[in-house]
């Protein structure tokens, strides 16, 4: 065997976009309710082939990377280069078109936090629920069971459904208990943009605090910022290639000065706090800002840039 | 998933979890049942979910499991019963219904249930990995927790029937008149003995694996085609025709005259009558289903639940790519 917790090879997935069909004319709208749906059950039945190579988009093509145990390895990149896609593949719930990945231990995901969790619960209810579901066994949430609940500071509420609590104490909870199921990988993909700044500082220290306890943690972020601090390795997806990989400082100064060519921005924008000196500010402010400014205007650029 | 999880092996020493290969699914799928043990938990946690939330703000809680096929009863007895005087071979038609609509609701509402778990439980099946057939066997679970309880209330119906009209269901009294054990004689509560008890489990069985078998398929199927949203209504209700629910299945009999053994082995085929005339049989002492119906309905079952076992396995890979 081999010493690394993940390793991919020439990983590569591949997406349908689209319809199988050309654009209609009024007359194949009427035939089409007959053939479309006898279409469709074959296309079901014997598996789609895409009629031309345009319709076909991969997410990820041929990316090749390993992780140390113990290690944190960033992953950074542009809304839409393949981030959320590769994590799904190592998190084994998305199946890879070409290669494999290997993952050794059990995983934990922070993607989205809270999709475990359910409105007409209590708190109390809802940690055992997203527990169980994020891979604990009973007795370790039991065992857990005060810390999760200090850490989300919900005491009060654990008998409260909740649908009655604010949105910032439900991604708390969730964020609590994704953080203390204590797996050989911690995945985390973009969901640091939650909570209050207080919440926000705690969370930072527990992911650094999981990585010195010698839990690998794969991070996922645009936010290079995040990267440096939090990794000490990265790697740049682009496009669904990896374009740069290297140490975590590295790869985000490259990935900052692509970004200000890309966008035109100046020096003293938040994007570039990672250069500066940044003592005198927490981690939090400094996040919350980048996120704030980051992702609207991110979103909008990556939808004009698709070809 | 067509990925291979091996259990930490003695190289891996010391890890939590397994040891994961995530790659294209090529050639046949295992079927990975040992996983179900190790994700036992989760199953619970999932089927306690789906009970809580389901009778969470209702007054009447789980009675609601109760009260469903009791409203049922009550409306057949006045349609079927009173108005077109079903033959029930001396059972009082409402507890020769609520024999066949508890058995049948536990049926209609698993197969509901499981059908859409998948699109139902998609938030955490996108984000996490765990044997995906718990989502349509945890919503089964739920329909089968609904019939242990309203088993009970077939239960005490029967009881009731046997403690204030002993003489409708054939309980005979010790002073009876000879005409009166003659008519008695057609029906007796529990006539079967014993045997009827531990055939029972059987009949439920039946009934669990059939519906689980198609909420395999209805379930993977819907993930790509959301036509089965649509088509399950109809499913259920021309089911609810074809099984002997309001009606005694030896209708059928009658009906096919010549040729008799092939009716019954077609009829047969849903395995629901056999498992309906099972509880009869189990509870009222009726006739049970001739043996072509019965060859009919396990196979069918049997090869509907396993066929459904393999093609929902060899699907899920590609679940989240539909979601």
């Amino acid at each position: 065997m081999s010493q690394y917790v993940i390793e991919t090879h020439d990983l590569s997935k591949q997406y349908r976009i689209g319809s199988l069909l050309k654009p209609k004319k009024t007359k194949e709208y009427l035939t089409d309710l007959f053939f479309e749906p006898v279409r469709r059950v074959r296309s079901t039945l014997v598996g789609g082939v895409p009629t031309n190579a345009e319709q076909i988009f991969w997410a990820l093509q041929d990316v090749n990377f390993a992780v140390k145990p113990g290690e944190s390895f960033g992953i950074i990149g542009v809304n839409g280069s393949g981030k959320s896609t590769l994590l799904k593949i190592l998190a084994n719930v998305v199946q890879p078109t070409r290669g494999y990945s290997v993952t050794r231990g059990r995983i934990g995901t922070m993607l989205e936090v809270g999709a475990a969790i359910n409105p007409e619960m209590t708190g109390r209810e809802n940690i055992y629920l997203s527990g169980v579901i994020l891979g604990m066994k009973v007795d370790e949430v039991e065992k857990r069971f005060d810390e999760i609940v200090d850490f989300a500071g919900i005491e009060a509420f654990l008998e409260t459904p909740l649908k009655r609590y604010s949105s910032g104490m439900r991604m708390r909870l969730a964020f609590s208990v994704a953080a203390h199921v204590e797996p050989e990988i911690m995945i985390i993909d973009e969901v640091l943009a939650v909570g209050d700044l207080g919440f926000l500082e705690k969370s930072l220290n527990k992911i650094r605090s999981l990585s010195k306890n010698g839990i690998t943690v794969l991070l996922v972020s645009h936010i290079p910022y995040l990267i440096t601090d939090l990794c000490q390795s990265a790697m740049w997806l682009h496009d669904g290639q990896v374009k740069e990989m290297g140490t975590a400082e590295g790869i985000s100064q490259q990935y900052q000065k692509y970004l200000q060519e890309r966008d035109g921005i100046s020096d003293n924008s938040p994007f570039v706090v990672a250069k500066a000196d940044a003592a005198a500010v927490t981690d939090a402010e400094i996040i919350a800002e980048v996120a704030s400014v980051d992702s609207p205007s991110q979103v909008n650029q990556d939808i004009s840039q698709t070809p | 998933m067509a990925s291979d999880i091996y259990p930490t092996s003695d190289m891996d020493q010391g890890l939590s979890g397994p040891v994961v290969i995530n790659r294209p699914m090529k050639g046949l799928p295992s079927l990975n049942l040992h996983e179900l043990w190790i994700y036992r938990y989760l199953l619970f946690y999932i089927v306690r979910r789906d009970i809580v939330v389901r009778y969470k703000q209702t007054v009447f809680g789980i009675s609601w499991a109760a009260i469903n096929p009791l409203i049922t009863m009550v409306v057949f007895s006045f349609v079927f019963g009173a108005l077109l005087n079903v033959d029930t071979s001396g059972v009082p038609y409402p507890l020769f219904s609520l024999a066949a609509l508890v058995p049948w609701a536990m049926f209609a509402k698993g197969l509901s249930n499981s059908s859409v778990s998948i699109q139902s439980n998609s938030n955490i099946i996108t984000k996490i990995y765990f044997p995906r057939i718990i989502a349509p066997i945890s919503a089964f679970t739920n329909s089968f927790i609904d019939f242990v309880v309203s088993l009970a209330v077939l239960l005490l119906m029967i009881l009731g029937y046997v403690l204030l009209a002993p003489d409708l269901i054939g309980v005979v009294p010790p002073d009876a008149t000879p005409e009166v054990i003659e008519a008695a004689s057609q029906v007796r509560i529990f006539g079967p003995g014993p045997v009827a008890i531990l055939m029972l489990p059987l009949f439920i069985l039946l009934v669990v694996m059939f519906g689980l078998g198609l909420g395999f398929w209805f379930s993977a199927l819907q993930v790509r085609m959301r036509d089965i949203n649509y088509i399950i209504p109809f499913v259920l209700q021309i089911g609810q025709y074809v099984t002997p629910v309001a009606y005694a299945s030896n209708m059928i009999e009658t009906l096919s005259g010549a040729g008799g053994e092939v009716w019954q082995f077609l009829y047969g085929l849903n395995p629901m009558v056999t498992a309906i005339d099972g509880f009869r049989w189990a509870f009222f002492n009726l006739d049970f289903s001739p043996v072509p119906t019965i060859i009919a309905s396990v196979s069918m079952c049997l090869f509907v639940f396993f066929s459904g076992l393999y093609f929902f396995r060899y699907s899920e890979s590609k679940f989240v790519d539909y979601l």
